[in-house]
């Protein structure tokens, strides 16, 4: 056991469950506060809140590994559609949402459509997508915390998940709002911090990078894999901010529509100093340093032992890991309860809770979906990574066109979202596990389906009645 | 006849259409030779929507009198 880096984790995880404890007087009466802090978010607590939920522990150990290994410009295909996708859910969805007072996609699908079958789907496919990225997450805690701290992955995993759930139950999403800030701040601090070591090591960043590629061409050049591979990797990520629900809960914490818009924007540039920075320095430091590592995934933990002696420091920076990935999957656990207890609870079986009823269930959701979720990243299924990748493009796949064409299409009814949903779903689901397509290009045909499945429906199937709703759709396009 | 679509603000038309064109472009590079600093052309391109796409958002939105 590493000691003195223990300790500074330690007091790390003892600051989250803290600010949980704080959290907790404010949301013990009030579901509007325990989903989405009651609607009182700011651009700049929102902004550090919101970079933090999308910066997992993939945005500092496997962004930095990916580089490593397939190149500079693929790492930031996908990471730019990520980065893309921000503005793009804040011209789509942000003002919309924020002026409906919803509190999940499902209850926006909901108000839009009014379709049992809809309202019964939705959660589920978002409970178990969500489910999933939760215990890819954990597994990335596990990891980290036997390589840096010396812990078993057992015992790694069940205290991340034991730490999150805990201040995730009692403080709700001002719990999850509070502590993404200091979590998102301490990521970023950290990864500069080691960026600008690593420059000024070699004399700048074209130094590095030159000396980099000579040493290994491959960092500089776009990797021999298919052009749709490409595509593929930035699309899944660009329509996740509209469809992703942890991502869009926050806009519905935003104080104001503006004060959503600017945060999608003001968070995806801290974003990208992280990713591109991070990129540059790392990625092309272990070509000259490890030429010869051969788990990819372990080279930000490398670099950080070569660069940062200090052990209090290495200790941050293992507390920046598992803030990484405890940012995200504070949020994650949040949206899955959401799900469970917002969309299907209250609509389905107890119609009449009360507010303090609401907030209690919350409590016993979040921590069956935590133990849950420990259960299985302590056996994690061999093809989790396929599954992670499942889950983000399954959520794009069958929900974008229902929320997108939803806002923006007057013509869009029940029967063409609930057949985009479907086919939409299957349709890649079955490319992804029964076909051999080149990573991450399913999309490119399921997505398009998806829109088309809804258009051509809607367009058979659309009627007078259908348009009943229109003039409170169009009251969410007005501030 | 009838718009089937809700209007978009001005500067959030502009921004979608900058976002959009701007990725679209940048994979016509995907095969380009050129290289800087030994990265390709490509990589750059694409790395750079990370901080265009948000800034020219924030520009454009206030064209948008509703913002």
């Amino acid at each position: 056991m590493k000691v003195v880096e223990f300790t500074v984790t330690l007091l790390y995880i003892i600051t989250c469950i803290l600010i949980g404890i704080w959290a907790s007087r404010k949301v013990s009466n009030s579901s509007d506060d325990y989903w989405v802090a009651g609607r009182k978010i700011g651009v700049f607590i929102n902004s550090w809140a919101l970079m933090a939920a999308l910066g997992s522990g993939g945005s500092i150990l496997g962004v930095n590994g990916l580089g490593f290994r397939m190149g500079i410009p693929y790492v930031f295909a996908m990471y730019a559609g990520a980065a893309a996708g921000f503005p793009l859910a804040a011209i789509l969805i942000a003002r919309q949402m924020r002026n409906l007072k919803v509190r999940t996609i499902p209850e926006f699908l909901s108000f839009r459509y009014n379709n049992k079958a809809i309202n019964i789907l939705v959660p589920i496919i978002i409970m178990v997508a969500m489910e999933v990225y939760i215990v890819a997450q954990l597994k990335a805690a596990g990891i980290t915390a036997q390589y840096l701290l010396g812990l078993p992955y057992n015992t790694a995993v069940i205290i991340t998940a034991l730490v999150f759930t805990l201040y995730v139950s009692i403080g709700g999403m001002w719990a999850v709002t509070l502590t993404d800030v200091i979590q998102g701040m301490l990521m970023v601090f950290m990864v500069l911090l080691v960026a600008v070591l690593v420059f000024a090591s070699f004399g700048g960043i074209t130094p590095l990078l030159i000396e980099a590629t000579n040493a290994n061409p491959v960092l500089g050049n776009v990797a021999a894999m298919p052009i749709s591979a490409y595509v593929g990797a930035f699309v899944v990520w660009f329509i996740a901010g509209c469809t992703v629900p942890h991502l869009v809960m926050r806009v519905f914490t935003s104080s104001d529509t503006r004060s959503a818009k600017l945060s999608l924007n003001w968070s995806i540039i801290i974003y990208a100093f992280l990713i591109i920075f991070g990129v540059l320095a790392v990625s092309s430091v272990g070509h000259v340093k490890f030429p010869d590592l051969q788990d990819a995934d372990m080279l930000f933990l490398k670099v950080i032992e070569t660069y940062l002696p200090s052990k209090i420091i290495g200790g941050l920076a293992v507390a920046a890991v598992m803030a990484a990935v405890m940012s995200t999957t504070d949020a994650l656990i949040l949206s899955v309860t959401s799900a469970a207890v917002n969309d299907i609870y209250i609509k389905f079986i107890n119609p009449n809770v009360s507010e303090n009823q609401m907030v209690r269930t919350s409590v016993i959701v979040t921590w069956i979906a935590g133990i849950l979720a420990i259960i299985f990243a302590l056996n994690p299924p061999p093809l989790l990574t396929m599954l992670y990748t499942a889950a983000v493009g399954l959520l794009g796949s069958s929900l974008m066109p229902a929320v997108v064409l939803g806002i923006w299409w007057k013509k869009a009814n029940a029967q063409g979202a609930l057949w985009s949903i479907i086919i939409g779903g299957a349709l890649y689901c079955y490319l992804l596990w029964f076909t051999k397509m080149p990573s991450l290009s399913h999309i490119l045909v399921s997505l398009p389906v998806s829109f088309l499945v809804q258009f051509v429906v809607s367009s058979l199937t659309y009627k007078d009645a259908d348009k009943e709703i229109l003039p409170q759709v169009e009251a969410l396009h007005i501030d | 006849m009838e718009k089937q679509f809700f209007e978009m603000p001005l500067g959030d038309k502009i921004a979608l259409i900058f976002i959009l064109a701007y990725s679209a472009l940048t994979f016509f590079f995907v095969n380009s030779p050129i290289k800087l600093f030994g990265v390709s052309i490509f990589g750059w391109l694409i790395g750079w929507l990370m901080f265009l796409a948000p800034i020219v958002h924030l520009v454009c939105m206030r064209f948008d009198k509703n913002s």
